[in-house]
């Protein structure tokens, strides 16, 4: 304990990296857009500019207070607390774009389901190491971890937004698994969760077009025009080829590329940067899993790891699912690019979980 | 510490796992950005590059001394790009007002400018110039030209059957436009209008457009429309339904005029009823009547199996075939059968076929060119009916002798007729006389061609002398021109009433088909009127004086020396040097030793004879009038004189010798006949010729 306290700066670096590439990519991707909806060029880009800052101080102090202090049930369920009055609260506002995800105060929005990650990642890292020893036991170790990862999920999946608690179910088992969780009850889950997906994904025909345009996104744009978002982001990357179009220089991020600044800026990216581009985004987070992970090998206590970690793993999980759908590698889902896609709840709460693994970081022994 | 090295493990096994996972993506990349990047690239220039066909510049239509009878002029197509558009609405009802649109289309404009998510909509095409202007004026935002053209009949009516239209899609309906399309179209301009970020054009790609050939046709402008005056005249004074004429050049098989009633302007092709775009003589079957005894005699004059001088027993009005009474349009006992066909005696002529027998008249109206298409350039031509021999009936044989039971074509009468006149030939009717290209080189010129050789010289005379008394002793009586010999035939067809199954005894189709002169025929005329009305009309009382009209000024047109002069000419029948000149398409006819002179310049032509004078003048656009016959003694404009085409030349004529001062051995008329006759053979040397050098 007498050690130096240091965060990890190679994070740190990667973090600030990603952070301010993401900005001139909002930049690029959304001034025309925002010129014509907006009458301003710079209406996207002063939004995330100011998420970001904000982002950057929550980081620090996130950074500042030690991670330890957290491992108290006042804070764990406080936070569930608040969470969960955030996601039956949001149910009952507007709806925007047909789902109620948003929380809207002026110019400002905020999406709970970004505390619910934060609060699930807390809650299962409190809980699990608390019930270390006995890992296993279905009732007083997995039940609860269950119940809420449930609890959750169903609030999150009302909205509707199946992606996000398709991500929540993510990293949870992530969590259970690092903490030790014998493989066949993973068996057993996922045997359970394949009828739910299945019936979740059959209920509703916009899922079922995703799902085909995912399949044959040009059989489905011929048959429904469901493919489009695909197609277009696909003749983004598509175009970029090697060195890319140029930055600033891309075509498909007006009006043809849906959400180009936020679920599909990445398809920007690949457009105006190409392979280079596209593929240090990939670098960049993996080479952040890397570190996010060694501060979670490097933890002093389980509580920490367990943080560390899923933080880590929810943040380049999501980031991968992101490219991944941009690219066509999975099927569509409304999950933006952490550090880069507009949006700033998003923003806020990925920075302060990278100040949680900066905090661990910083206690390595 | 176990449960820690177990969860570090996991750690491990989990960093490896989304590590794997982003090689994935890494090769996703690869895939997309490096081995499918072309496809990608056509799809994205699919959508956000248009290509816009604009109209390209059709190649004119020229008659045959290239008169422009269709052209393509500059026309401003308006366009808008509806996201800079400030206020549809504003917006169209100005363009509305500019443009003189109604409501309706004042509506559909604002809903077309309000269409934020197309970058280019068409506001109006070809514009005149007028309201293109008044577009400008307004100076709107998001409006703007695109220069297109437009198709325009400068003539108006004249040759519009022959022409057709251009339709609203830039191609050729009807006619030559419709025939010659690909060749005249061109390679239409290419826009490529590329998109910036906001959809708006920034950059227009032109790829020119090539223009397209240009058609001469064998049309002669003044013939057509004469033709066309002259048969509209017919058509109103007889109260025909309709009526067709055709002219042409029997040694060529060039067509002159194709004149059609009712008619169409194509400019304004839509203003008209559909049936007047149609060319009827070439698209229609008429059923020919007696015009078609022609053919009936020709065969027996071929075979021997009549003479001009046998007498035929007409049977008194009426014959029986195969226990059907045949009635004649009149009663006739004992004719000649030179007065047979004067007098144009229906069971005279079934005699005849009688005696042909069904396969060897078959064989003749086959070889004539009826039942099948002439293959002249123009659409929707149609063969026409004339059943197979076998399926002749009991009374097929009879019926068709005089022009019953069988569907022809104008343009296959014009040419079977023309087979007469020229010597035995069937000729293939022309209406392109050659195509040029932008440039004005020649892409091609089609050759006359003779499909074959259907009489010989001596039924051709035989049958002329036949053909020249329905005229001066027939029916066609009203057919004669002044000056020259016509031979001809008329024709009174009784129109089949479908609805009663009989001929009808009230309507006809009442015709002409005639050549000029006779005994050097230069034009086939064959005029036609449908259902004429009023007491006198029969074929010849309204055809035969149509025909004459037409004919009278196509032979001055082509300056075709009157018989006036023939009569001393005469050569003694069967003399070799009239056989050639008359069985064959002769080039000298239009090859005369006068055109080394300035084209611009009155040549002198005095001395010559009649038809080299006035072929000289009419190559320089001159129109001629000839009075007199003989050799020229004075002329009008005086030698030298600047020309513009179009100018009037009086050209006056004389039978009394005028000494040529550079060919003081040609007197007597009898000596310039073999000259004139024995050309072909001994062409006289340009050089020789102080004509055409000015004034001296």
């Amino acid at each position: 304990m007498a050690k130096k306290l240091s965060a990890d700066l190679m994070l740190f670096a990667v973090t600030a990296a990603l952070l301010g590439f993401g900005l001139v990519m909002v930049w690029s991707a959304s001034s025309a857009l925002a010129q014509e909806q907006h009458g301003s060029a710079y209406h996207f880009f002063l939004r995330q500019l100011g998420w970001a800052l904000c982002g950057l101080i929550a980081m620090i102090l996130a950074m500042r207070v030690d991670y330890r202090r957290l491992r108290n049930p006042a804070v764990v369920y406080g936070l569930f607390g608040l969470t969960s009055i955030l996601l039956i609260t949001v149910l009952f506002m507007p709806a925007v774009n047909d789902v109620h995800r948003w929380f809207r105060l002026g110019a400002l929005s905020f999406q709970p389901v970004e505390l619910a990650k934060l609060s699930l990642i807390l809650f299962l890292a409190f809980h699990l190491e608390r019930k270390r020893e006995q890992v296993d036991h279905f009732l007083p170790t997995l039940f609860p971890a269950l119940l809420l990862l449930g609890w959750y999920a169903f609030l999150v999946f009302s909205q509707p937004d199946l992606g996000s608690a398709f991500t929540l179910g993510l990293i949870a088992c992530a969590m259970m698994f690092l903490a030790g969780v014998r493989l066949r009850y993973f068996a057993l889950l996922f045997a359970a969760a394949v009828p739910v997906m299945a019936w979740a994904v059959l209920t509703a025909n916009y899922r079922v077009a995703r799902i085909q345009a995912f399949l044959d996104p040009w059989a489905a744009e011929r048959r429904s025009g469901s493919g489009y978002q695909l197609i277009q982001s696909l003749i983004a990357v598509g175009t970029g080829g090697v060195t890319g179009a140029g930055f600033m220089e891309g075509q498909q991020k007006l009006f043809y590329l849906p959400y180009p600044y936020s679920d599909f800026i990445y398809a920007v990216i690949g457009e105006e940067l190409g392979l280079v581009g596209a593929a240090l985004v990939v670098l960049a987070f993996t080479l952040f899993l890397w570190r996010g992970l060694r501060a979670a090998w490097r933890a002093p206590d389980a509580f920490g790891l367990l943080l560390a970690a899923g933080v880590t793993l929810a943040i380049v999980l999501q980031a991968f699912i992101n490219l991944s759908v941009v690219l066509g590698l999975l099927p569509t889902k409304g999950i933006p690019l952490p550090f880069i896609s507009a949006g700033g709840s998003s923003l806020l709460f990925t920075l302060v979980g990278v100040g949680l693994v900066l905090n661990v970081s910083q206690h390595a022994d | 510490m176990d449960r820690t090295r177990q969860s570090r493990l996991r750690l491990m096994f989990l960093a490896m796992g989304v590590t794997f996972w982003g090689i994935v993506v890494l090769g996703r990349l690869i895939q997309l950005q490096v081995f499918q990047r072309p496809a990608f690239e056509r799809l994205a220039s699919k959508q956000s590059e248009r290509t816009l066909n604009l109209a390209p510049r059709r190649g004119p239509i020229l008659d045959r001394d290239g008169r422009a009878l269709a052209v393509s002029v500059d026309a401003e197509s308006l366009y808008a790009v509806p996201q800079d558009v400030d206020d549809p609405e504003a917006t169209a009802a100005a363009l509305a007002r500019a443009l003189g649109l109604d409501a309706s289309h004042r509506r559909d404009l604002v809903v077309q400018l309000g269409k934020t998510s197309r970058y280019f909509v068409w506001v109006e095409r070809k514009l005149d110039p007028v309201r293109a202007h008044a577009v400008r004026e307004l100076g709107l935002p998001g409006i703007g030209f695109l220069t297109e053209s437009r198709r325009y009949y400068p003539k108006r009516e004249l040759a519009a059957q022959v022409l057709g239209y251009v339709g609203l899609d830039d191609h050729g309906m009807w006619g030559i436009e419709q025939e010659l399309d690909e060749r005249i179209r061109g390679r239409a301009a290419k826009v490529v209008v590329r998109t910036d970020a906001r959809r708006r054009p920034v950059e227009h790609v032109e790829k020119p457009s090539t223009e397209g050939h240009a058609v001469v046709l064998t049309i002669d402008e003044s013939i057509q429309h004469v033709a066309e005056v002259e048969l509209e005249k017919a058509v109103r004074a007889t109260g025909s339904i309709a009526g067709f004429a055709v002219v042409m050049d029997p040694r060529s098989g060039e067509i002159l005029a194709i004149a059609n009633q009712p008619t169409f302007n194509p400019n304004r092709y839509a203003a008209y009823s559909r049936n007047t775009w149609r060319n009827r003589a070439v698209a229609d079957a008429f059923e020919p009547g007696s015009i078609f005894k022609i053919f009936t005699a020709a065969a027996g004059l071929q075979e021997g199996l009549v003479t001009p001088d046998e007498v035929i027993d007409c049977g008194g009005g009426f014959v029986e075939v195969s226990g059907i009474r045949i009635n004649d349009h009149g009663v006739f006992h004992q004719l000649a059968f030179r007065d047979v066909i004067a007098r144009s005696s229906d069971v005279g002529v079934v005699r005849v076929a009688q005696r042909l027998g069904r396969d060897q008249f078959g064989k003749y109206l086959r070889d004539f060119g009826f039942g099948a298409r002439t293959g002249i350039e123009l659409p929707a031509e149609i063969p026409g009916l004339l059943r197979p021999t076998q399926r002749w009936n009991a009374v097929s044989l009879a019926s068709l002798s005089f022009g019953q039971e069988i569907g022809v074509t104008a343009i296959q009468m014009t040419a079977a007729a023309a087979a007469v006149a020229n010597g035995g030939y069937l000729m293939k009717p022309q209406i392109v006389k050659r195509l040029l290209d932008a440039q004005g080189r020649v892409v091609s010129e089609p050759a006359p061609v003779a499909v074959r050789r259907v009489l010989t010289p001596e039924t051709v005379d035989v049958l002329t002398e036949i053909l020249k008394r329905v005229v001066t002793d027939g029916t066609g009586r009203k057919a004669a021109i002044d000056g020259y010999v016509v031979a001809g035939k008329t024709g009174t067809a009784q129109k089949f009433d479908f609805a009663a199954k009989k001929y009808s005894m009230i309507d006809h189709v009442a015709s002409f088909v005639g050549f000029a002169p006779a005994s050097r025929p230069a034009i086939v005329v064959l005029v036609s009127l449908d259902e004429p009305k009023g007491a006198a009309n029969q074929g010849g009382d309204v055809a035969a004086p149509l025909f004459s009209k037409i004919a009278e000024h196509a032979l001055r047109r082509l300056a075709v020396a009157p018989d006036a002069e023939d009569r001393v000419l005469r050569p003694v029948p069967g003399e070799p040097a009239l056989r050639a000149a008359l069985t064959a398409p002769d080039p000298a006819l239009s090859t005369v030793a006068l055109d080394a002179g300035d084209p611009l310049l009155m040549p002198d032509l005095r001395g010559r004879s009649a038809r080299e004078a006035a072929a000289a003048a009419a190559r320089r656009g001159l129109i001629v009038e000839l009075r007199g016959s003989g050799r020229v003694v004075e002329q009008a404009p005086a030698p030298g004189t600047e020309l513009e085409t179009g100018m009037a030349c009086v050209l006056t004529l004389s039978p009394i010798g005028f000494q040529r001062r550079d060919e003081p051995g040609v007197g007597p008329m009898g000596a310039t006949s073999q000259t004139e006759l024995l050309r072909p053979q001994a062409p006289m040397p340009p050089a020789t010729s102080s004509l055409g050098e000015g004034p001296q």
